[in-house]
This record gives C-alpha cells, sequence and structure tokens, in this order.
C-alpha cells in the first residue's frame, strides 16, 4: 500500500489526482512522517532539476505553520464539521422541526405502515444502548447519520456497529439506489486499508475535534457520483 | 493544476494540513526567487516565510485567475520591496537614489554560504542522474519536467498508455531520489513535523 501512495504522491506533485484523493494525500502528508519526508525530497528534486534549490536542508514549514498556529483565530474560514446541520440552522429553528417530524411520524404511522419498515434482524435503529455492548460507542448519533445523509438527499435505512470503533450505515436515495457510508471513529484498520482504497471512496474529515473516516460505497451508482456525494462533505 | 485548485479550497476552509503542503511545495522555489532579488540568503528566507504567512491570512483575495507561485510570488517580492524602503527609511536619507542605492548594494553581495555551495553540487548531481536514466524513463521525466506537459499529452507524444507515464515518471523520481539521499539529507525525516 505504501508504494501506491507513494506513487499518489508523485500524481500530486503533477496535479493529476482528483480534488478528493488530494484531501487524503495532504493528510497522509500531515500525519506519516515518512510522507512528509518524501514530499519535502521529491519538491527539492524538481527544484534541483530546475536550479532553484539554494539550499537542500532548508525547510522552513514549520516556522510559517507555528506563526500560524500561534496566531490563528476563531475564524469564519474553519468549518471542521461540514455536514453539521447546526451550523446552517439555529438550534430554537432544528428543536422546533424536530418536534414538528417527530408530531407527523407519530400520527401518520398508522396511515403510513410504517411498521412494515422496520430494519432487518442484523440491523438495528432503536434500543442501540441494550442490544450492543457498553463499551461500543453508543450510536446516539443517530441524527448525526440523518444529517450526513441530508447532505446528498439519502435517506437513512439503518445502521449498525460494526466493530468497536466503526459503524456502517445504508442510504437510499431519491432513484431507489443504494449507498453504503461507514464511518471509522478511530484511524481505518489495517486490515481494512486496501480494501477501502479500492473499494468506494474514502475520506478523512472531523467529528466536533476527532478524527474520522469515511468510506462511501455503492454497488449501483458510479464512482463520480460517489466522489460527487464525497464532495458534499466538504463543500459547506 | 486542478489539485491545485482542490489545495486552495482546503485552505480556504481552514485546512492548515493543505497549507503546510503548499508551503513544502513552493519554499525552495521562493526562496530562490527571492535570493535572486536580494542576494542575501538569510533575508530571503525571512521574506519567504513572512509572504507565506500574508498569503494565507490573504487566501480569501486568491481568485485563481493565475497559479498560486505566481500570486505569492508577488506577495513576496512587494514584502522584499517594502524591506528595502523602511531600510532606506531607517538611514534617514530622504534621496530618490537611496532605494536604488541599496538594492544595487544587495545586489552584489556575493554570498556563497556553503550550503548554497552544496546545492549547485546537488543541482549538477541530479541532472548528471537524470542523463543516466534508461531512455524511456529520462524522456517520459523530462517531458514532464522541463516542458511541463500533462500525463495525457505525454501519453500522445510517446504513444503509450497514461499509467505507464505514471509509472515511468515515479520510477524515474524514485532513482533519483537515491542520488539525492546520498546527500544525507535524511535528517528531513528527523525534523520534527508539527
Amino acid at each position: 500500500m505504501n508504494e501506491t501512495l507513494e506513487e499518489r504522491l508523485s500524481m500530486l506533485m503533477d496535479g493529476e489526482v482528483t480534488p478528493f484523493e488530494t484531501k487524503r494525500l495532504v493528510d497522509e502528508i500531515d500525519c506519516n512522517p515518512h510522507m512528509k519526508a518524501l514530499w519535502l525530497r521529491m519538491n527539492k528534486q524538481r527544484a534541483a532539476l530546475k536550479g532553484e534549490l539554494i539550499d537542500p536542508a532548508l525547510d522552513i514549514s514549520s516556522s510559517v505553520m507555528s506563526h500560524l498556529n500561534s496566531t490563528s483565530q476563531t475564524s469564519s474560514l474553519i468549518n471542521t464539521k461540514p455536514w453539521h446541520i447546526s451550523h446552517f440552522f439555529p438550534t430554537h429553528y432544528l428543536k422546533a422541526c424536530c418536534y414538528l417530524l417527530g408530531f407527523f411520524l407519530v400520527l401518520s404511522s398508522p396511515l403510513l405502515n410504517l411498521n412494515n419498515f422496520s430494519p432487518s434482524d442484523s440491523f438495528s435503529k432503536t434500543n442501540s444502548s441494550k442490544t450492543f455492548n457498553k463499551n461500543f460507542p453508543l450510536p446516539g448519533n443517530e441524527a448525526l447519520l440523518v444529517d450526513l445523509g441530508s447532505n446528498f438527499n439519502g435517506n437513512l435505512k439503518n445502521y449498525r456497529m460494526v466493530s468497536e470503533n466503526a459503524l456502517e450505515a445504508n442510504y437510499q436515495l431519491a432513484g431507489n439506489e443504494a449507498v453504503k457510508i461507514k464511518v471509522f471513529f478511530n484511524d481505518v484498520p489495517q486490515t481494512e486499508k486496501l480494501n477501502l482504497l479500492e473499494s468506494g471512496i474514502t475520506l478523512h474529515t472531523k467529528a466536533g475535534n476527532e478524527p474520522v473516516v469515511l468510506n462511501v460505497s455503492s454497488d449501483q451508482i458510479s464512482n463520480s457520483k460517489l466522489i460527487k456525494i464525497s464532495n458534499t462533505f466538504f463543500k459547506k | 493544476m486542478d489539485n491545485e485548485i482542490a489545495l486552495i479550497e482546503l485552505v480556504k476552509k481552514g485546512d492548515k494540513k493543505a497549507y503546510n503542503t503548499l508551503v513544502l511545495k513552493y519554499q525552495d522555489r521562493l526562496v530562490f526567487s527571492v535570493y535572486k532579488f536580494l542576494k542575501d540568503f538569510e533575508l530571503a528566507q525571512d521574506i519567504a516565510q513572512e509572504a507565506f504567512i500574508k498569503a494565507y491570512k490573504n487566501i480569501e483575495k486568491f481568485r485563481g485567475d493565475s497559479q498560486f507561485y505566481t500570486w505569492i510570488y508577488r506577495i513576496a517580492i512587494n514584502t522584499a520591496k517594502n524591506v528595502i524602503s523602511t531600510k532606506a527609511r531607517a538611514s534617514e536619507v530622504y534621496d530618490n537614489d537611496t532605494t536604488d542605492q541599496l538594492l544595487s548594494e544587495s545586489a552584489t553581495t556575493s554570498e556563497n554560504p556553503e550550503n548554497i555551495l552544496q546545492a549547485e553540487q546537488l543541482r549538477s548531481e541530479i541532472n548528471k542522474a537524470l542523463q543516466n536514466l534508461p531512455e524511456d524513463i529520462r524522456v517520459t521525466l523530462s517531458l514532464r519536467e522541463f516542458d511541463g506537459l500533462s500525463y495525457e499529452e505525454i501519453a500522445k507524444v510517446l504513444n503509450c498508455p497514461i499509467g505507464t507515464v505514471r509509472s515511468r515518471i515515479h520510477k524515474g523520481r524514485e532513482m533519483l531520489d537515491q542520488t539525492f539521499s546520498k546527500y544525507n539529507l535524511s535528517n528531513f525525516e528527523a525534523r520534527k513535523y508539527e
């Protein structure tokens, strides 16, 4: 996998990666010292080839970033939770909407026969705290998953915890197409990394201040549409 | 240049990691350009650093109608001119020729610290190593680095798949990296990346 990443870094040098992949490589450069050193060397190599290298050991990036970090303010630029709905609507408005939605669902459930839309046996939307080991992070973030789906007009069908630090949510789009999103609360497990690179779109983002990794996949829609869905998480 | 636009968009959203990626990409070129202007290596580093900081704080003003490097180069040169002007004012000589004189003096200062000589030697070695690469790799890499062709354009010129172009360029850079690493630049990995 490292060789593939290094080749992608070479492509990043030449502007030959997608915007989505750019984000992934940026995260890799930031958290992987080997990749960061390689990125630095590759750019110095280019500078040397073009006669623009004045000091092989030069690196002012630490000073620049240290200055920016020490003088950073709460800025309207910063939005590390691009897909959190509370950024766009006041809390009291959201509460009112939730009450109205709940009231509507309660009244309409007999009419819409919503009892038939029950999750499959292996999935559960309710009573999560009773069915899962209390050491698992409780999916009390069902609203978060619904909110996540609102970015791409996906309706949350069901979700489940697949491991201690990961959950899997299934969404349905308007054309009955299905999208699966895996949410990893910690770093992607080593055994999953190869799969995730080849299957669906993986992106790194944050939930609050905590890093999360999302994998978006579907058997029914194209990669280009998956990329569009992934991009919605960064647009806002 | 698509991923540069993507990087800038990330920076505008407050992603400092993306900006760090840009700094690492352009720092050598920017310091070199400012050094050519001022012929003072230490000052060139300071000015480049200040330019990067200014650019980040004003990133919203970057409209993308030019390349990012062009924009930051202008910031750096303006900063350098301001430094020169400040020196002229500090000397309390209100002479129209003072700024020109200071510029002239700095341009004639011939500072050749050891690291600059090392850079010249490294450039020579890297170019020798490039000439010693297998022909297909050398040609592909040269079309990319010196002619600025995209992968697709290179594939058309060489009549080969884009995947072949990609792997040749990557392989070429790997081979040149061996030369680069011989200059004991492992201190890059030892630096604290914050």
